[in-house]
């Protein structure tokens, strides 16, 4: 089935491409044999010239391979590309016909030598070998191609499906019913207490319901609009746990239009909550800042605490998603680490400042 | 009753606090925001009825219960933790969700034992209609004492055998001899604490020591026993001449 050949040539690009080469020559001169047969031409010494022939042209035709991968050919363009090919096919069917020609002479010395003052026969040959090449090199490209789309296809699924995870994990962790029930519970008792927050928090509550219906289907959004988020959320945890909580968030105006994947501060932060502060009798501060290097934009999370990996349940869930979704959306060049420093836990989120970024900002 | 809330959000409390004001019966007579301000409190105040968050900072709901003996009546109150509600459902412990439902709680504080144990405030000793909470993993369980059959120490741990259930709790045997009312609960050795009101047959065994039968039967059919060591059988046979 598609599927299974495609897991196969996506495993073992080196196997996959030698078994091409030895099982393509080796047709080529199976049919070449057969043609001869044909004609009745297949003599002994033709078949052990087919032989030759055959490891001539996969010697050749990888050296044709080296040519194309060291240029970085595979990156350029069709139209940079299909002349150089032409070129280098030409070039190389004249050392496939000398190398051809001398090792036949060198271990048949007893059939019509190949190296004879014959133009026409040289011609001949080196045509032969030119399209034959040129031949092999798109259907190298083609292979190439192929299996880059195939990549690309399954990253894209993938991609797919951990955005759709996601969704669900964002709408779970947002709509969070431990937090949810609590923050209703806090506001039914600030009805009486305080009417004025009372409205304040069922706005906030709104803002992050809204945000958890609306983000899940975007894969950037503006800094600002994550931190604006977090601040709502940020305000419903203060109504609970009040100078428990003590919050310093410095973000630079500046960056508000840089982008970010959304949630990614928010898991952040709420771990920092509820797995640093929520426990403490005392409570904790919490500090959250951004900045920008000529690189990469970083997002600081550091809360009182102290952390341990998979200690605390449920941390593992919501980093092990953010982790999967920087690593899909950035390529391996967005990176997050936890860390206890100078008695504190700090998560820090770093990420690549992208062309694609720069042009949503400009 | 005398109810003392325990939770570590102020609003929370006066919410709960507020609601309760309907209730005629029940007089808050202190907050806690947590384990350890509550213990002292209930130490101090003895209330017949605590309200007990689960999620606390420090020492959570169900340690807390743990270490109170005899423990009050109790009602958790809980946001939402799939975990607790699952312990609760299992062993029909009294709960209310956030927020609160007036009439939902209306209904817990009916089902409440109206009993109110007058020298409650002077004792330390635990009696059989004591109850006792016990948590082993995942599960609950509020027991009463006369339900308890025996005590077995495991290492750190003591197994309690009631009902089909026996739970592993990390206790000392030492220091639930010392609580346990002597006349009805019994030091048969090192191993075993035995509630006589369980006790069927009595047999000799060897150097001295005697062989305890219950009333209730094991998994073969056959009835519990367990050996009283030979420096307790003498003080057996006292307990039970009376």
């Amino acid at each position: 089935m598609p599927q299974e050949r495609t897991s196969i040539l996506l495993r073992s690009p080196r196997t996959v491409y030698w078994a091409t080469q030895v099982v393509a020559w080796s047709t080529l001169i199976v049919l070449l044999g057969l043609y001869y047969y044909q004609v009745g031409d297949l003599t002994a010494d033709q078949s052990e010239v087919l032989v030759l022939f055959c490891l001539t042209g996969i010697g050749i035709s990888h050296l044709f391979r080296r040519v194309i991968v060291q240029n970085g050919w595979l990156d350029r363009e069709i139209g940079f590309v299909l002349p150089r090919l032409s070129l280098v096919a030409l070039l190389l069917s004249v050392l496939a016909f000398l190398v051809l020609a001398i090792l036949h002479d060198l271990f048949f010395p007893g059939y019509d030598p190949m190296l004879r003052p014959d133009p026409l026969a040289i011609l001949v040959s080196t045509i032969n070998w030119t399209v034959l090449l040129f031949v092999w090199s798109l259907g190298y490209f083609a292979y190439i191609y192929f299996i880059r789309s195939r990549r690309e296809e399954i990253r894209n699924l993938r991609l797919a499906t951990a955005n759709r995870e996601n969704q669900l994990n964002t709408l779970r962790a947002q709509m969070n019913p431990h937090f949810m029930f609590n923050a209703l519970n806090g506001i039914r008792a600030l009805i009486d207490e305080d009417p004025g927050q009372a409205k304040k928090a069922i706005t906030q509550l709104s803002a992050i319901l809204r945000n958890a219906m609306a983000t899940v289907k975007r894969n950037l959004v503006p800094l600002g609009e994550e931190i604006d988020i977090v601040k709502a959320y940020l305000e419903l945890e203060r109504m609970r746990y009040e100078e428990r909580l003590r919050l310093h968030i410095e973000v630079p105006a500046e960056l508000e239009r840089e982008h970010v994947p959304p949630m990614v501060l928010q898991t952040l932060v709420e771990n920092a909550v509820r797995h640093g502060i929520a426990p403490l009798l005392d409570g904790g501060d919490l500090y959250i800042s951004a900045y920008r290097n000529s690189t990469s934009l970083i997002l600081l999370v550091r809360n009182t605490g102290h952390y341990t990996a998979g200690k605390v349940k449920g941390t593992g869930i919501g980093l092990r998603n953010t982790r999967k979704r920087l690593e899909m959306l950035y390529n391996g060049d967005a990176h997050l680490s936890i860390a206890n420093i100078d008695g504190m836990v700090e998560s820090r989120v770093e990420l690549p400042i992208t062309a694609r970024n720069d042009e949503q900002r400009a | 009753m005398k109810a003392l809330i325990i939770d570590d959000e102020r609003l929370a409390r006066k919410e709960l606090a507020s609601l309760l004001e309907k209730h005629d019966g029940i007089e808050v007579i202190g907050e806690a925001a947590n384990s350890d301000e509550a213990e002292v409190m209930v130490a101090e105040k003895r209330p017949d009825l605590i309200f007990l968050d689960i999620n606390m900072p420090g020492r959570d709901g169900f340690e807390l219960l743990a270490a109170l003996d005899p423990a009050p009546q109790v009602i958790f109150v809980t946001a939402y933790d799939e975990h607790a509600l699952r312990a609760f459902q299992v062993n029909a412990l009294d709960y209310v969700v956030k927020p609160i439902d007036p009439d939902r709680l209306a209904a817990a504080l009916s089902r409440l034992q109206t009993k109110h144990d007058p020298d409650l405030p002077q004792r330390e000793i635990l009696r059989e209609s004591d109850q006792i909470f016990l948590k082993d993993g995942e599960k609950c369980w509020f027991v009463t004492l006369k339900d308890v059959r025996y005590f077995e120490s495991e290492g750190n741990y003591v197994r309690v055998r009631f009902d089909d259930q026996k739970p592993l709790v990390l206790r000392s045997l030492n220091k639930l001899e010392e609580k346990l009312d002597p006349l009805v609960y019994f030091r048969a050795s090192r191993k075993h604490i035995i509630n006589l009101r369980w006790v069927d047959k009595i047999e000799p065994w060897f150097n001295g020591g005697l062989m305890v039968k219950l009333k209730s039967l094991d998994k073969n059919g056959e009835p519990e026993s367990m050996e009283v060591s030979r420096r307790q059988a003498a003080r057996f046979k006292d307990l039970l001449s009376l």
